[in-house]
């Protein structure tokens, strides 16, 4: 055990960071919290959680960091340390897949602004975070904002907007689908709301089947068998129009999932490539 | 005389470093080999089970100690790994604390698997310990919640009768077990047989009886409108005729799916309070436990 403000206790932090150093992320990981747990002051036990979360983002194991990062505690330390924090928590919080969290993160991050050149320079998180939440016109700016912050010449630095300004057009933006007007093609036109979300072997079966109910009613009708054409014809009918109902919202995400997916993808590799240029100059 | 102080003085300064360096030996040794318990429980706390695992694992085969063994067998119950808890402690010294706190976890773990016969056994061993004033009334409350489990209502309101209501380790629990007593006393089993006659008189009413009210008036709706379409068949088409075998055929399907349904459903409504009984039971049981023994 470690007795709380010893040297032993320093001693420790420079174990788990030689740790950290040799890539031993599992074990790092457990000297920190280690660190966390005997940690003397506020300060420390802030360095210690950060460093638990980084050594979890190296195991790939992000839900674990952003649970870690849930567990900071803001008050009382010092601004840097503060800002440091938000800028990790939010980068587990996106590669954990929660948006709203990192998003947030960074939005506290924005509202202290005592070290907006760490703000800046990380914008381009805040835009893949906005990205992944469709919020692309945002994104587009804080890209932007991210680059004109850039130390570079301006002939480079008009390439990556001018890049970013034909990726954010409308023609390049995924073209989503909207749920409401899936409903509305669902409801009033049978098949045509599958067709919409462009799951057409689908649509298909659901048009075949809602004419079949729909011409068995007419038919039934016809022979004057009104209860059979009612019940049977028109009750297969809606249990039908409300299935189709019903699988929109699958659908329409599913569409608007893979639609995005490309796109963030490509945003994704240019700001990995804009970093890789970044590190020479 | 000068040469004899001068030996002395080097023979105790090399001596003193042998000692230091002996002891250095024997207590980064020891820091080395010995997991740190405080940090294993705060690691529990946190529910880090593997990391708290990892921790104690680092420990040499020769310093584990009933605390170890105690606090493996814990992470193995945090994490619903009955098997491997029960490895862990029955290698726990008899008649210690840790190993009443391991019997009555391990009684949890069998109710939890509801293997009621191996849960009261391992509370029988727990009775058969020296037990103070709060262990024995832990084991009341066991009793009590057998009982109940086993619908044993009589035996289960004896019991309870003897409680005091008065020690603040079981007081809400006793408490609890005493309304869950009452209520399991007043819920009456639907009978399947009852479900199945009543919607072969009136499709749906068997459903309703269940407690499963829209589904038993939907049954019901849904019978009488393809009975309807069968009587328009008959009337259009005459007995004998496609039409009349199609519809007739259709809502014979459904009235007899009907009945078959509603003797399941009588039965699902018993298995659900059943369960919705028992779940309770169980968290009543683990609270209790937990707030007596847990990793500490």
């Amino acid at each position: 055990m470690l007795p709380k403000g010893s040297s032993a206790q320093t001693n420790s932090i420079k174990f788990a960071d030689s740790l950290f150093a040799v890539h031993k992320y599992y074990e790092a990981s457990i000297e920190y919290q280690r660190n966390i747990f005997y940690a003397n002051s506020v300060e420390e036990k802030a360095i210690a959680t950060i460093s638990a979360a980084k050594s979890s983002l190296f195991l790939n194991n992000f839900e674990d960091a952003n649970k870690t990062m849930k567990g900071f505690l803001y008050a009382n330390v010092s601004d840097s340390i503060a800002i440091e924090a938000r800028i990790i928590h939010s980068t587990c919080a996106y590669l954990a897949k929660d948006f709203e969290q990192a998003l947030s993160q960074f939005f506290q991050l924005e509202f202290l602004k005592t070290d907006t050149q760490k703000t800046t320079q990380n914008r381009f998180l805040k835009a893949l975070i906005l990205n992944e939440l469709k919020r692309f016109t945002e994104a587009e700016i804080e890209l932007k904002k991210w680059i004109n912050n850039f130390n570079a010449n301006t002939h480079f630095k008009d390439s990556l907007i001018n890049w970013i300004s034909e990726k954010y057009t409308k023609e390049n933006l995924p073209r989503l689908k909207s749920i409401r007007k899936a409903i509305l093609l669902a409801s009033f036109l049978p098949g045509f709301g599958h067709f919409y979300c462009k799951a057409y072997k689908e649509g298909a079966v659901n048009m075949l089947l809602m004419l079949s109910a729909i011409t068995f009613t007419g038919v039934a009708v016809y022979y004057t068998y009104y209860v059979a054409g009612v019940v049977v014809g028109y009750g297969l009918f809606n249990r039908f129009q409300k299935g189709a109902i019903h699988r929109m919202d699958f659908l329409v995400d599913k569409y608007n999932y893979e639609a995005i997916r490309p796109f963030n993808r490509a945003v994704k590799d240019k700001i990995i490539e804009i970093q890789q240029l970044k590190k020479p100059m | 005389m000068f040469l004899i102080s001068s030996f002395n003085f080097n023979s105790l300064k090399y001596f003193l470093y042998l000692i230091l360096f002996t002891q250095s030996i024997f207590v980064f040794g020891q820091n080395k080999n010995k997991p740190d318990i405080l940090f294993v429980k705060y690691l529990i706390d946190n529910e880090k089970y593997n990391d708290a695992f990892y921790e104690m694992e680092k420990a040499e085969k020769q310093t584990l100690n009933d605390t170890i063994l105690y606090l493996k067998g814990y992470c193995f119950y945090k994490k619903n790994e009955s098997d491997s808890a029960l490895f862990y402690w029955q290698m726990l010294q008899q008649k210690t604390q840790l190993n009443k706190s391991s019997l009555l976890l391990s009684s949890l773990l069998f109710l939890n698997e509801k293997d009621l016969l191996n849960a009261r056994k391992t509370i029988d061993e727990y009775s058969k310990l020296s037990l103070s004033d709060n262990e024995i009334l832990l084991q009341k409350l066991f009793e009590v919640g057998f009982c109940l489990a086993q619908q044993k209502y009589v035996r289960a309101d004896s019991l309870i009768s003897n409680f005091k209501y008065d020690n603040y380790y079981v007081s809400d629990e006793e408490n609890e077990l005493k309304m869950l007593c009452g209520r399991m006393k007043k819920n009456k089993q639907k009978s399947p047989f009852i479900a199945a006659t009543l919607s072969t008189l009136i499709p749906g009413l068997g459903k309703i009886y269940a407690g499963k009210n829209g589904g038993g008036f939907g049954a019901g709706i849904i019978c009488a409108l393809l009975g309807a379409v069968a009587v328009e068949s008959a009337i259009k088409a005459g007995v004998v005729s496609a039409p009349f075998f199609l519809s007739a055929g259709l809502f014979s399907a459904f009235y007899i799916g009907n009945i078959v349904g509603s003797y399941y459903s009588a039965k699902q409504k018993n298995n659900e309070k059943y369960r919705e009984d028992y779940n309770y039971i169980l968290r009543t049981l683990v609270v209790a436990t937990e707030r007596q023994f847990g990793s500490n």
